[in-house]
């Protein structure tokens, strides 16, 4: 075995993505021709390097908002919905949200909400130990077995005294009664980097052999918990880790299934899905209401849950669990707002399924939420809407606009928003980029800014049709009614999607020692008809997700 | 075992709350001395998308600014001319020297670095855009030389800074690519300064059990941070470590001990979601400033006025709302493409935060200190991180500077740079808060501006 830790330029020029679409900016730093992402949608740049016994670094990663607050709440075992705000998340470089820098306003929202954690765990006493706290063994179990689950790892014995004085010493300083002296420790653990960062060691620096680190039974079971339930591992998971059976890609593909069943892994089939496409500001959008004037708050909120639902009726419900049917559906997931919207009869239970008329809809992409977070107040943003699409579905990324944008001339009264976007593709130094966004994004101009359906904009019928470049054919299209089929059958969305889980699900951007690892996922991925429930179980079950090399200046055995 | 130890603050239990009235506790640290030996605190607010120039500069030449009138947006200013120095022309070179740099929005994050920005190795450009920043900012950089000189090191706020953190959204920066989060609430800024004293018993005992407990949690935390830090691989200490500066940094905050001396501001109602209570937002965060400068909770403070592009923020308070005429509503954004008739509604926008500043330099001039006031050890800059608003240029740019920086700042003047880099100001920021300005930023782009000094 070997592994290599990839050079500075490398790591930056596989970051970077790829070549620059219009001329005149070399969108990779410093000109490095190096390896791009190994899929790259249409520009496949294999490594030229022998990946197949390497593995890549693992960054340690701090929980994000929803993953601390799913954590703090299955911990609880209760409700929990603190007031204080919860620390920043920042967008990674791999495209989804991570845990930010914790700057000091971070770590004082921590602090706050860590001391409604502990006012949760003080007023709970009774429910988390069955002795009595101001007997010293009592709060020395209590360190023991919640701080097992906090830490997701047995404590060390240096730690648990620690924990012991803090008890003793807040008790008398600050004058805490033994309930309030649990909640302390409490307070004290979930701010402890023990519980924010994801690294799962106990006293011992991790073993390398031959470069390569076997990851540790509990934080095989974190990863496992935190990709498929974003929170803690249970009692299951934890027994799973202690009696040393997560080891083998059959014990972690066993797990794997029985976490999917469980109805926490709708907590990542939303966020997955939500982040993927950007759609998580859709509840709190505002549209110009002189134009929509039913563009509620409840109908933007209506919009996200229905891309929710639907997507856990897909993946968990009685649906097809594909990558097809979230693109190529033709019903939906609805309530009476959003059957108003589509104009057809509100299903008897809000958020059944409903089915829509084929020749306007089909799949996520024509669901208001997608229609609508990428859409002006009151006018769509076709190029809003294409670049979107054209690095999350087709992993075809775009370099910033150029240094000086000359201003458009104000659109002539009554042309259509299409007619006023294709000005952009008139300008050399912008053409680049729009002759690939543009024909993705007027594909859905049938869809106005909060995704009703139009046969006309400003008394001009609407033009939806274009051409598109992919997997080195051209297509020709109507609409995105025509042109979701396409998609869903193109090796480069099919790898795109899979690159996106697989950046989501590790934490980073695919590195060229990967290489081995994504394409026995993407095997499995292409053997299940494209089942995005068997793309996590492959993830799962590949060795990316339990072997990793040592992080550069990293301490190891 | 590790020990619960209260250090700092037995130091200055020791001082006895009525040292807090007398500012300077500690001179041993680099920090400036002002009139009568009271500290100088520096204030930074940053606006966004430029403005226009007939209607902001003064006319003519370099040279003395009490004699001149000032055009519609910057009329506000007029009564307070012999204590500002309008600095024109500044261009922003750490960013437009870096080649591919990008339009105006772009060089936010670039503003009070004086280094190129942190270009971000990106895959995915709805993740950002190419720069993040790429050193500390002035403020940081300062209050990193001033040392612990007060429970506070830098107060960063602002008013509906979005909360995702991107290059258009942050503008501190304590090193490449670690952004300081502004606080939007004024409650949360007062809570920071204030440590969630209650106004009507400043010496509720409840307050110091409270802090107490606060300061022993954060100590243990500290420590786990320190050991977790020590064990992993570069990249990732790195980032556990500026996550301990943090702690550390909270842990001196949540101290009580001369706050008896301070003065406690009252906030008034708003509802921080909603646009049309940014006026009170505002004024509110800077009655926190005020007071936290006051009785010398900290030296640095800063206001992010929006973020990076301004946008969803309408002044409707000044009659300016409606959908946009480029964009899709009225806001900010939308005014500096779209002017209005004769540049009205961007007269409007500007002229009404030039009242904000005049507001201001008169608030800090009412407060005694010495033989003078606080205005004169203080200097309040008025930035902007483009010149020209409708081409979002990274020239043209007007800085004000207000207040005497403790006798450093030469005001009453109009200094036009002819394109003099946005570093001489910063370097002049270090040089009157008595720090060693050669240690930040780019050093190619030369010293202190010459001028500013007094």
């Amino acid at each position: 075995m070997k592994f290599r830790i990839p050079k500075l330029a490398t790591l930056l020029s596989a970051l970077a993505g790829l070549g620059g679409c219009y001329q005149g900016l070399n969108a990779t730093p410093g000109g490095e021709q190096g390896a791009g992402p190994a899929d790259g949608g249409d520009n496949e740049s294999p490594d030229p390097v022998s990946s197949e016994d390497e593995v890549a670094p693992l960054p340690v990663r701090r929980l994000t908002r929803s993953e601390l607050l799913f954590s703090l709440r299955d911990l609880l075992g209760a409700p929990f919905e603190p007031e204080a705000t919860l620390p920043t998340d920042a967008q990674g470089l791999h495209g989804f949200e991570e845990g930010g820098l914790i700057a000091t306003v971070d770590a004082r929202n921590l602090m706050n909400v860590a001391e409604e954690f502990g006012e949760a765990v003080t007023t709970s006493t009774g429910q988390l130990v069955a002795c009595d706290p101001s007997a010293a063994a009592c709060v020395e179990s209590f360190i023991e077995t919640f701080g097992r689950r906090v830490y997701r790892r047995h404590l060390e014995p240096d730690e648990r005294a620690e924990l012991l004085a803090l008890y003793e010493y807040t008790r008398t300083a600050a004058e805490l009664s033994p309930e309030q002296g649990l909640g302390a420790i409490a307070e004290a653990m979930v701010q402890s980097p023990h519980f924010l960062y994801r690294r799962e060691l106990g006293a011992q620096a991790p073993q390398a052999v031959d470069g390569v680190i076997v990851l540790a039974p509990d934080e095989v079971a974190s990863r496992l918990s935190y990709l498929l339930w974003s929170s803690i591992p249970d009692d299951e998971l934890f027994a799973a880790a202690d009696a040393e059976q997560l080891q083998t890609a059959e014990q972690l593909e066993a797990q794997a299934r029985r976490m999917l069943d469980d109805p926490r892994a709708d907590r990542v089939f939303d966020d997955f899905h939500l982040q993927w496409l950007d759609l998580r500001g859709t509840s709190t959008q505002i549209k110009d209401t002189n134009v929509f004037p039913q563009a509620t708050p409840e109908l933007m909120a209506s919009m996200e849950e229905e891309t929710r639902r639907f997507v856990r009726w897909v993946l968990r419900g009685d649906g097809e669990g594909t990558l097809g049917q979230l693109l190529t559906a033709s019903f939906s997931v609805i309530d009476d707002r959003l059957a108003a919207l589509y104009g057809v009869e509100a299903p008897v239970v809000p958020f059944s399924p409903v089915e829509l008329d084929p020749s306007q809809r089909i799949g996520l992409l024509t669901q208001p939420a997608f229609l609508a977070s990428h859409a002006g107040t009151a006018l769509t943003n076709p190029a809003a809407r294409g670049k979107l699409l054209s690095e999350r579905l087709l992993c075809r990324a775009l370099p910033p606009p150029p240094d000086d944008v000359p201003e458009l001339e104000p659109p002539a009264p009554g042309s259509t928003t299409r007619e006023q976007f294709e000005e952009h593709s008139k300008n050399p130094a912008c053409r680049g980029c729009h002759e690939t966004i543009d024909p993705l994004g007027f594909s859905l101009e049938h869809y106005d800014a909060i995704g009703g359906f139009r046969e006309q904009e400003f008394g001009e019928p609407v033009d939806a049709s274009g051409t598109l470049t992919l997997d080195d054919s051209t297509l020709t299209f109507s609409s995105m009614v025509e042109l979701a089929p396409r998609l869903a059958t193109s090796p480069t969305v099919q790898r795109c999607v899979a690159t996106q889980w697989f950046r989501y699900a590790i934490g980073r951007a695919e590195l060229p020692a990967d290489e081995g690892s994504r394409e026995a996922i993407f095997a499995a991925f292409e053997d299940s008809d494209f089942d995005i429930r068997e793309l996590m179980v492959a993830i799962v079950s590949s060795p990316t997700f339990r072997e990793r090399a040592p992080n550069p200046g990293e301490e190891i055995r | 075992m590790r020990r619960n130890r209260p250090s700092r603050r037995q130091f200055l239990q020791g001082l006895g709350s009525a040292a807090a009235l007398v500012p300077l506790l500690d001179q041993t640290e680099a920090s400036a001395n002002g009139d009568d030996g009271y500290p100088v605190r520096l204030l930074i607010l940053l606006q966004t998308n430029g403005v226009i120039r007939q209607h902001f500069y003064p006319s003519g030449d370099s040279g003395d600014l009490t004699q001149r009138s000032l055009p519609a947006m910057t009329e506000p200013l007029m009564p307070w001319r012999d204590k500002i120095a309008f600095v024109g022309d500044l261009e922003m070179k750490n960013f437009t020297d870096f080649p591919g740099h990008g339009a105006g929005h772009e060089n936010y994050s670039c503003t009070f670095t004086g280094v190129p920005g942190y270009e971000i190795p990106n895959p995915e450009p709805t993740a950002g855009g190419r720069f993040t920043g790429g050193g500390p900012s002035v403020d940081q950089y300062i209050a990193e030389q001033l040392g612990d000189v007060t429970p506070i090191r830098t107060l960063n706020l602002g008013v509906r800074v979005e909360e995702k953190a991107w290059y258009q959204s942050r503008c501190f920066y304590t090193g490449p690519n670690q952004w300081v989060t502004p606080q939007n609430d004024p409650r949360q800024a007062f809570e920071t300064v204030f440590a969630g004293v209650n106004p009507d018993d400043v010496n509720d005992p409840s307050i110091a059990l409270r802090a107490a407990r606060r300061q022993s949690i954060l100590d243990h935390v500290g420590h786990d941070l320190e050991a977790f830090a020590s064990r992993l691989g570069r990249d990732d200490r790195d980032k556990v470590l500026a996550h301990l500066q943090s702690v550390q940094e909270l842990e001196r905050q949540v101290g009580v001990d001369n706050l008896s001396a301070c003065s406690i501001p009252m906030l008034g109602d708003h509802d921080i979601e909603q646009n049309d209570d940014y006026p009170q937002i505002l004024e509110a965060q800077l009655d926190v400033i005020e007071h936290a400068f006051k009785c010398d909770r900290t030296r640095v403070a800063t206001v992010q006025l929006t973020n990076g592009n301004g946008l969803g923020t309408v002044f409707s308070w000044v009659g300016l709302s409606g959908p946009g005429q480029e964009f899709g509503v009225r806001d900010n954004h939308d005014v500096a493409h779209r002017p209005g008739d004769g540049d009205q509604d961007k007269i409007t926008l500007e002229r009404w935060y030039m009242e904000q500043l005049a507001s201001i330099i008169a608030r800090f001039d009412a407060i005694p200190e010495g033989s003078g006031t606080m205005l004169d050890n203080t200097i309040i800059v008025w930035a902007n991180h483009m010149g020209n608003g409708g081409a979002h240029t990274s020239h043209e740019i007007p800085w004000i500077l207000a207040g005497g920086g403790g006798g450093y700042l030469r005001t009453g003047q109009y200094l036009a740079t002819g394109g003099a880099p946005t570093n001489g100001v910063l370097k002049a920021l270090c040089e009157a808060m008595g720090v060693d300005p050669d240690g930040f930023g780019d050093p190619a782009y030369g010293g202190a501006l010459s001028g500013l000094r007094a």
